[in-house]
């Protein structure tokens, strides 16, 4: 286990699933260990990149299936794999990594905004969208369209069983969008009536399939029905590198209190998980930073990545969970 | 004109969601009988006002369900044809005695006979997906196991009065092996299923089904994997005027069932408690008569008694509005 503070601290976080979303956790990740990289006390190359490998080993074990934290390792880990290549000196990695770290913090608050520029033009006047669940980067396309001045309603369901449609619901109370929520089975009901879906993601596969919040799918499969287009707002974060080795996500079991009280038979087996898998030929775009894109192009959208050759290595025993 | 004891526990029933369809069918057909044989009217003619004013009250409350309204098409046919045939006020109280009575047994032997054509497609080993909670399928299902089928059930909760989990403690107390989970699961849980089974409120001259909010989701996605979806209805759930575009106004969502706590000044509760699963989704509709295409129904409703009064009253309804409103 390493001895930095931070990075102690951050496994714990992760262990405990103290971090509200992904892309929080992967900052924090970064973080943690440009700070264990600014303290070292290693006198050359070989003696930090054994310090950062542990570290980041360290993060891996108790790492959930989330995209965002995974990349942002990929990008760290990646500039070091590059410095150790070069053979530089450990003043110059030190350096390389704490821009890389700067680098990828200006590049998260830029992603977001681009997203919701992007977006924003997929909203129009009077139009009625519908959103499943509660998305900040679909909050954040939400927000830009009604800052340019646009007239829209939103329509969300509660989405069971943590209700974070109701999120949506003060969210866009307090940007003063016309909201209005109702129970998830009334989706076949609802998306017929409006203009264009949008939902937020937790993974983009290499395929394009994408990793959402129980019932995007049904909701898709209504869309599509009735040739409403749909949309899923992701930055290329959420997009998978360990979908593209064939590994599987990880996908959290619905609890049985969330769905039986005691007073149940225990023949009764509550089943189900919190997301699904809407595939690609129900999506019409994805919404990134790079553009608005089909969801095919995952697979480009990986390819671009250059992901660190350690994490790649790691994927397998990681998703099996013998790390 | 007095509304009947009879009348009223209905319509308080109906105000408080305790009636579901098929049961609507048989409480409304007693109901309008204690209303006949009760009426102190000496002519037709005052008979059938008191009859016109208690279905009145009914309407006022009543959800569109199919079998209560052609509950009293049966009635009301009759008495537009004793007036016709100027029969005596006793001979119509006799013959709706009678059909009170018969109601009663067709509607079980209904019943009985549609659960053995639905256990026949249920295979061997296999998974029955249902929505919701059917009396239909809930017989169904046991006729099944009746007959030595072994299978597994998979159920959502069916949000906003969670019915699905009655489904889920029946049968699993029963010793049938049932999986729920919450209703936007239905994407993950269909694909897993051989054949999902539903009960409908109605089901309309085009071969569509009007069911429980969240059966049309359910469809489509049996849909996508080539699962077999029916519908098993008696034909008190056919609406005969959906032949001649008459609609079924579904009850809305109150606003209590999602927003409860720290309501949101500015929000609107939107959706109703039935959606409409289009006749291409479904495989076939399961009746006492067979199993038959959707499009199939129609033909029958031609045959079914529809009254003019009834057509009349059903024209000048409105939608129901939000809570209310």
């Amino acid at each position: 286990m390493s001895s930095h503070p931070d990075v102690r601290a951050i496994v714990e976080r992760v262990r405990k699933d103290e971090i509200g979303g992904a892309a929080d956790t992967a900052k924090e990740v970064v973080d943690a260990l440009s700070k264990m990289v600014r303290d070292s006390k290693a006198k050359n190359t070989k003696a930090l990149v054994a310090e950062i490998d542990g570290a980041v080993l360290d993060i891996m074990r108790v790492m959930p299936s989330l995209a965002p934290p995974i990349n942002a390792l990929h990008r760290f880990v990646g500039t070091m794999e590059r410095g150790e290549a070069d053979g530089v000196s450990v003043e110059q990695m030190k350096e390389a990594l704490q821009q890389s770290r700067d680098q990828f913090f200006e590049w998260a608050e830029n992603a977001l905004g681009k997203v919701a520029q992007y977006g924003a033009e997929k909203v129009s006047e009077g139009d009625r969208v519908f959103m499943y669940s509660m998305s900040s980067t679909v909050w954040r396309i939400f927000r830009a369209a009604k800052e340019q001045g646009k007239q829209f309603e939103v329509v969300v369901t509660e989405s069971r069983p943590g209700n974070e449609g109701l999120w949506t619901v003060k969210e866009m109370d307090k940007l003063g969008i016309p909201v209005s929520v109702s129970i998830d089975a009334a989706i076949g009901e609802l998306i017929p009536e409006c203009s264009a879906v949008f939902v937020g993601a937790d993974v983009i596969s290499s395929t394009g399939h994408a990793l959402c919040k129980a019932g995007t799918y049904p909701s898709a499969l209504v869309a599509k029905a009735y040739g409403i287009p749909f949309y899923i707002a992701a930055d290329t974060l959420k997009f998978d590198t360990a979908t593209l080795f064939g590994l599987p996500y990880r996908n959290e079991a619905i609890h049985r209190h969330d769905v039986l009280d005691d007073s149940y038979p225990d023949r009764a087996k509550v089943v189900g998980h919190l997301f699904d898998e809407t595939p690609p030929e129900l999506v019409t775009a994805i919404v990134t930073e790079i553009g608005i894109l089909h969801p095919a192009a995952a697979f480009a959208v990986l390819q671009r990545m250059n992901p660190s050759r350690k994490i790649g290595e790691m994927l397998p025993a990681w998703s099996r969970g013998e790390l | 004109m007095t509304i009947h004891p009879a009348i009223q526990r209905t319509t308080s029933k109906f105000e408080a969601y305790e009636l579901h369809a098929a049961r609507a069918g048989r409480e409304v057909m007693q109901a309008l009988a204690s209303v006949v044989a009760d009426s102190s009217a000496s002519t037709l003619d005052s008979l059938a006002a008191d009859l016109e004013s208690n279905a009145d009250a009914l309407l006022q409350v009543m959800p569109m369900y199919a079998p209560p309204i052609n509950a009293m098409h049966q009635v009301f046919s009759r008495l537009e044809q004793a007036q016709k045939s100027h029969r005596s006020p006793e001979v119509f109280r006799g013959e709706i005695a009678q059909a009170a009575n018969s109601y009663r047994d067709w509607s079980e032997r209904a019943r009985a006979t549609i659960a053995g054509y639905g256990s026949n497609v249920i295979p061997n080993g296999g998974v029955v997906y249902t929505f919701t909670l059917s009396e239909t399928v809930l017989g169904t299902l046991r006729e099944a196991r009746k007959r030595g089928v072994r299978f597994r059930v998979m159920v959502t909760e069916s949000r906003p009065n969670r019915d699905g989990r009655m489904t889920a403690s029946s049968l699993a107390e029963e010793g049938i092996d049932v999986d729920i989970s919450i209703d936007g699961c239905a994407g993950e849980m269909v694909p897993q299923a051989d054949v999902m089974l539903v009960g409908a409120e109605a089901v309309l001259s085009d071969g569509s089904a009007i069911c429980k909010v969240g059966t049309y989701p359910s469809a489509l996605a049996a849909r996508e994997y080539g699962v077999p979806v029916y519908v098993l209805v008696d034909s008190m759930k056919l609406h005969p005027t959906s032949l001649f575009g008459q609609q079924l106004w579904l009850d809305p969502l109150r606003r209590a069932e999602v927003l409860d706590e720290k309501p949101v000044q500015g929000a609107v509760v939107c959706g109703h408690l039935f959606d409409r699963t289009p006749g291409d989704l479904i495989s076939a509709v399961i009746t006492e008569r067979g199993l038959m295409h959707p499009s199939q129904v129609s033909q029958w409703m031609l045959e079914m008694p529809i009254s003019d009064s009834i057509v009349t009253r059903l024209g000048q309804q409105t939608p129901r509005g939000p809570e209310g409103a």
